[in-house]
């Protein structure tokens, strides 16, 4: 929603001292523990997909159609009488192929932006943070909405438009954490000696910032899994054959008067993918953040 | 000002919020409460045109009987049934001149004058006109002119004797009669929302995407209607229609998304349901003008490998609904017993494999409702089947009937249905090389076909003329260009209190509704 | 603070103008020729010609982007492909009704999410307070797409409480707010769990300030204290993220009015992209980012207010 600020502290605890602390904390908090468990065996259910669906997500069986949930089909049946259990399993390939490379792109190409703009000359700076909020300016199913047609409905569309909306957000929190480091009094030693920025950047900046944007990134991933939903949910995103959630709960809406069961079927991977990667990114932001730890 | 930031914000706060209630408050009570009786009715878009040379959507349909006029219209009931409409009198005695008298006094809507054989020759010659592009300019391949011999009467010359043309066309959607003044007023063509209605309703707002009002016309000829004001909802799907019905907010709707059995189920004693056999057809076109459909082989594997019972059965349950055979739904002239086409995966595949066609793309087009969209996935899985993919293209209903939104000749696969007429020449005579940017979507073009075709026309005797649009259909299915799949039956429901004035295959003719 | 505002202002502006002509850009270098969309690929190259002329296409780039945007700044957003109406009177006929969805949600938002939040901090670590807070997690998380459906589901179809689509009886304001219920949750549910989280969390600094513990050692009374001092101080910020809200509620909003078919901006654009209408679409992307951008200016001007090293961070 609004950017999160990063704490930084050139000079602190370094991140790697952090870490076994931080999961101490993350196990011992039970909404974390319960958020790593749902995203655990969400990765695990999707990456298995082709061994663990009980039946071919493409397989048309008539007869059994409209199915309600049942020991046979966990999630019930469609219009056509597929598994919709299967259908999530796949389309949670989708769902996290999707998250995992725009938001790791996002996050890349946000850093050097941030970066540049930060260290660069001033022009530079305020040329990128105005292209960085000028992007930030279209609401994203609205963007979605405008430019996807013209590059055609599928993944790759997808995944160029998550990626265009989430690096201002990227870009704005490295820019300010990366100024931040900047004007602490240990880089100005380090500079008074007479290293150059790009080793300072590389040795003190990067360590520092890059887990609390880890931190950040991983928060994001719900918002993106939503964001595909809601793409393929319109039709701008993934189209049939190919599997994704977005796609079953259109479908299910469209059946809504005929069964509930479909559209409330086809919600259950997206509740549990974007709640299982909320709760957790909360407790790892709680865990590794030194800020808001030490507020508790 | 740094002293209260609070009180500031506040007060801005306040000023903003203050002005959009206020906006909200104004805009609720601009229009007043209506008074009388409403029927809201749903419907799957917004009209895209009623002008009858330019229709395309299932609203305008609706739309067309009920607000604009034709010399003879079709009459609510089980049988299909002529009445005479704004004609008081009909000579078809003689095959090539039809004598009409039109009803004297009969006033358009808004002040457009009073409606003369004029109107009726402008409304008819028009299709003919090049210039005015109408999309249905074969329904009036056999008019000659029409001569006014009055203010109120005329003779419709016709260039053959076209006997299934009083039924097919001008007792139809082609027949509507339109305001020549209004029309010329507008460049030829009728504006989305005409003033000047002939009909016990007229228009009285559109929001588009919200909802289209129709009024009671107090200058209508014929009885009063018992609803006051009919409000068309356009909501894209079937479904989200039945919710609404269920939660109240509409009072009759046509659907087919769920079976007649489980809606009566759902709704008990609320609602009553109908279930009304059509005239209309559901075919598959394959368009044989287009590159990847050229090969009569592909064609023929396409039609091998679809599996219309799986179809069927997914889109209409226990309706019993049988495979059609043409474009001559069961019980009328010219109905074909039985499809040679035979589901045949193996035989299929060895015809695609053959042509070299395997792991090609095609495209498949259909208006993107609750079942068609079932019956495509159906369709793209059976084909992949077969080594094609299938490339599921989605229109909305206004986009997918729109030829000049989509160019005939760029289809490939289409999947849809066309509103039947109890005459079965009114489909057939489309597929025609004339009607290859038109509504010919299937390329379809046979020497045998045009000459049955031509003959028909002339021929009176039902027997005769029933034979030879089997043959005719026999050689659609044979190019490979059409795979005939259903005549979908029509499934209306409706509150139990209301009493409604369908048309033998359900459609509307809103003045015919009452309550209990 | 005057310098301040009207920088802001102009960065806004700026902002808006490059948006839409990025927009314009995108669209126009975009594999699918909008041209192409329009006419169908088998277009004459005569059709074509006459169209790009009609629409000033056949102009090099800038030249159209500086028209485009001369047009816009005269009110002209070009005609409706479809229904031949100007965009201009489309959208700001459909805008109201988004902005109607999006007041009743913030409405929402503020009217149960502050009080939440109040209660949470005063009640800190009670079971309320804990559940409070995995409440608020769970529905910030949960798409508004998901909370529309399943919403849909249990109140309108199962349960019959509440109308499942459209806006209303035009004359019956009861109606319409009675319409407007669902669909507000759907948009605004979100917002109730992260305003309930920020009031708390703003609320426990608060009463750990001094001059409120001064307060409280004075004697005064703890509900004065509470609504006099702490609540009042709490409150300030979620009014910025409200407004920040408003641009994100328009995303949500789009599901909401096509699930509750309510008209309204969002629905305009998804039935203009599907019918490739795409002068109406032009128009929704400039009056959806016209009210992110102010939106966020808006907010950016009101924090500023509040609390002056934000103003001084960013002269």
């Amino acid at each position: 929603m609004s950017d999160p600020a990063i704490h930084t502290q050139a000079g602190g605890p370094s991140a790697k001292s952090l870490i076994p602390e931080g999961l101490r904390h993350l196990l011992a908090d039970p909404m974390g523990l319960f958020g790593l468990v749902l995203v655990l065996s969400l990765v695990f259910l999707s990456l298995f997909a082709n061994v663990l669906a009980p039946y071919d997500p493409a397989k048309i069986d008539v007869p059994s159609k409209f199915l309600p949930p049942s020991w046979d089909h966990l999630l019930g049946t469609d219009e056509l009488g597929r598994d919709m259990f299967s259908r999530a399993l796949y389309g949670g390939r989708v769902a996290l192929k999707v998250a995992l490379i725009s938001t790791l792109v996002a996050l890349a190409i946000g850093t050097i932006l941030g970066f540049l703009a930060a260290y660069g000359p001033k022009w530079l700076d305020n040329a990128i943070v105005l292209i960085l909020d000028t992007v930030r300016a279209y609401p994203t199913i609205i963007f979605a909405l405008a430019v996807g047609p013209m590059f055609g409905a599928g993944i790759w569309t997808v995944v160029g438009i998550l990626i265009a909306t989430s690096v201002p957000y990227y870009g704005r929190i490295v820019r300010t954490a990366a100024l931040t480091v900047m004007q602490s009094e240990y880089i100005d030693a380090e500079r008074a000696m007479g290293a150059s920025g790009l080793r300072i950047t590389c040795v003190h900046v990067l360590p520092n910032i890059i887990g609390p944007m880890l931190i950040i990134a991983s928060m994001d991933i719900p918002v993106i899994i939503t964001a595909e939903a809601g793409l393929s949910f319109l039709g701008v995103g993934i189209k049939p054959p190919e599997t994704s959630w977005g796609l079953m709960l259109d479908q299910g809406y469209r059946f809504i008067g005929r069964t509930p069961w479909m559209v409330i079927s086809a919600g259950i991977p997206v509740i549990i993918a974007t709640l299982g990667f909320t709760f957790l990114g909360e407790a790892l932001r709680d865990a590794f953040d030194p800020k808001i730890r030490r507020g508790r | 000002m740094k002293a209260n930031p609070v009180k500031l914000l506040q007060s801005a706060a306040r000023q903003v919020f203050g002005a959009l209630f206020a906006a909200f408050l104004a805009s609720a009570f601009v229009a007043a409460p209506a008074a009388g009786e409403t029927l809201r009715v749903y419907v799957p878009s917004d009209p895209a045109s009623i002008d009858p040379a330019f229709w395309g959507t299932s609203v305008d349909g609706y739309l067309m009987f009920n607000v604009l006029p034709r010399l003879a219209t079709p009459a609510p009931g089980n049988e299909w049934n002529l009445e005479l409409d704004v004609a008081e009198s009909v000579d078809l005695s003689d095959p090539t001149k039809i004598h009409f008298t039109l009803k004297k006094g009969l006033q358009w809507a808004n002040g457009y004058g009073e409606l003369t054989a004029e109107d009726v020759k402008y409304s008819y010659e028009r299709h003919l006109d090049e210039s005015v592009g109408s999309y249905i300019a074969s329904e009036f391949d056999a008019l000659d002119h029409v001569e006014v011999t009055g203010t109120h009467s005329g003779i419709i010359h016709l260039k053959y004797p076209a006997v299934p043309m009083w039924q097919s066309t001008l007792g139809w959607f082609g027949g509507t009669i339109i305001s020549k003044k209004e029309a010329l007023e507008n460049g030829g063509k009728l504006p989305v929302q005409p003033k000047a209605t002939m009909g016990a309703y007229t228009f009285a707002e559109f929001s588009p995407g919200e909802r289209m009002v129709l009024k009671a016309d107090p200058n209508w000829h014929g009885p009063k209607p018992y609803f006051d004001e009919i409000v068309l909802i356009p909501i894209a799907d079937a479904n989200a229609a039945e919710v609404a019905f269920a939660a109240g907010e509409l009072d009759f709707l046509t659907s087919t998304a769920t079976g007649p059995a489980q809606l009566r189920d759902q709704h008990g004693d609320n609602a009553k349901v109908d279930v009304l056999t059509s005239v209309d057809y559901t075919w598959l076109g394959l368009n044989a003008q287009h590159p990847s459909l050229a090969d009569k082989r592909v064609r023929k594997a396409i039609q091998m490998a679809v599996d219309v019972d799986t179809i069927l059965a997914a889109t209409f349950e226990d309706m019993g609904v049988e495979r059609a055979t043409g474009f001559a739904a069961p019980g009328m002239v010219g109905y074909r017993p039985a499809s040679k086409v035979k589901h045949d995966i193996g035989a299929a595949q060895a015809l695609i494999q053959e042509a070299g066609a395997e792991g090609n793309t095609i495209e498949l087009g259909y208006a993107n409702f609750g079942s068609r969209s079932t019956q495509a996935q159906i369709i793209q899985a059976n084909l992949a089947a077969i080594g094609l993919n299938v490339e599921l293209n989605a229109m909305d209903e206004a986009t997918f009937w729109d030829v000049t939104a989509v160019k005939t000749p760029d289809r490939q696969l289409t999947l849809k249905g066309w509103y039947g007429n109890p005459e079965a020449m009114y489909g057939l005579q489309y597929f025609t090389e004339a009607e290859f940017e038109g509504w010919n979507w299937e390329g379809f073009d046979d020497p045998r076909y045009t000459e049955l075709m031509n003959a028909a026309w002339e021929v009176a005797d039902d027997k005769k003329r029933g034979d030879m649009y089997i043959e005719m259909q026999d050689i659609m299915e044979d190019s490979g260009s059409f795979l005939f799949v259903d005549n979908a039956p029509a499934v209306v429901m409706y509150k139990s209190d209301i009493v409604p004035g369908l048309l033998p295959d359900g459609k509307p003719m809103f003045y015919a509704f009452k309550k209990k | 603070m005057l310098r301040f505002c009207a920088r802001r202002i102009a960065i806004g502006f700026v902002i808006v103008v490059l948006a839409i002509a990025t927009i314009y850009v995108l669209v126009q270098a975009a594999p699918g020729d909008p041209i192409a969309l329009m006419l169908g690929p088998r277009a004459t190259p005569e059709m074509i010609a006459a169209l790009e002329a009609r629409l000033g296409l056949d102009q090099p780039l800038p030249v159209q982007v500086l028209k485009f945007l001369i047009g816009v700044f005269q009110g002209d957003l070009g005609v409706d492909i479809k229904t031949k109406r100007l965009v201009v009177d489309e959208v700001l006929e459909q805008l109201p009704y988004t902005l109607y969805l999006i007041f009743a949600s913030l409405l929402l938002a503020a009217g149960l999410g502050i009080p939440l939040g109040c209660f949470s901090a005063l009640h800190r670590n009670s079971l309320v307070d804990r559940l409070v807070g995995i409440l608020s997690v769970s529905v910030i998380a949960v798409p508004p797409l998901i909370i529309a459906i399943y919403g849909m589901i249990l109140f309108a179809v199962h349960l019959r409480w509440l109308p499942a689509i459209g806006l209303g009886d035009r004359g019956d304001l009861l109606d319409q707010i009675h319409h407007l219920i669902l669909p507000a949750i759907a948009v605004g549910i979100g917002w109730v769990g992260y305003l309930a989280r920020l009031v708390r969390a703003a609320m426990l600094e608060v009463l750990n300030e001094d001059y409120i513990l001064n307060a409280r050692a004075f004697g005064l009374p703890e509900r004065w204290i509470i609504f006099r001092y702490a609540l009042r101080i709490a409150v300030a910020p979620t009014i910025t993220v409200l407004g920040i809200g408003v641009g994100y509620m328009l995303g949500s909003a789009v599901f909401a009015e096509i699930v509750f078919a309510r008209p309204g901006i969002g629905k305009m654009m998804y039935d203009a992209v599907s019918v490739r209408n795409y002068p109406v679409t032009m128009g929704v992307v400039l009056a959806s980012t016209i009210l992110l951008v102010a939106s966020t200016t808006l907010s950016d001007i009101i924090n500023a207010m509040i609390d002056p090293r934000i103003r001084e961070a960013q002269e």
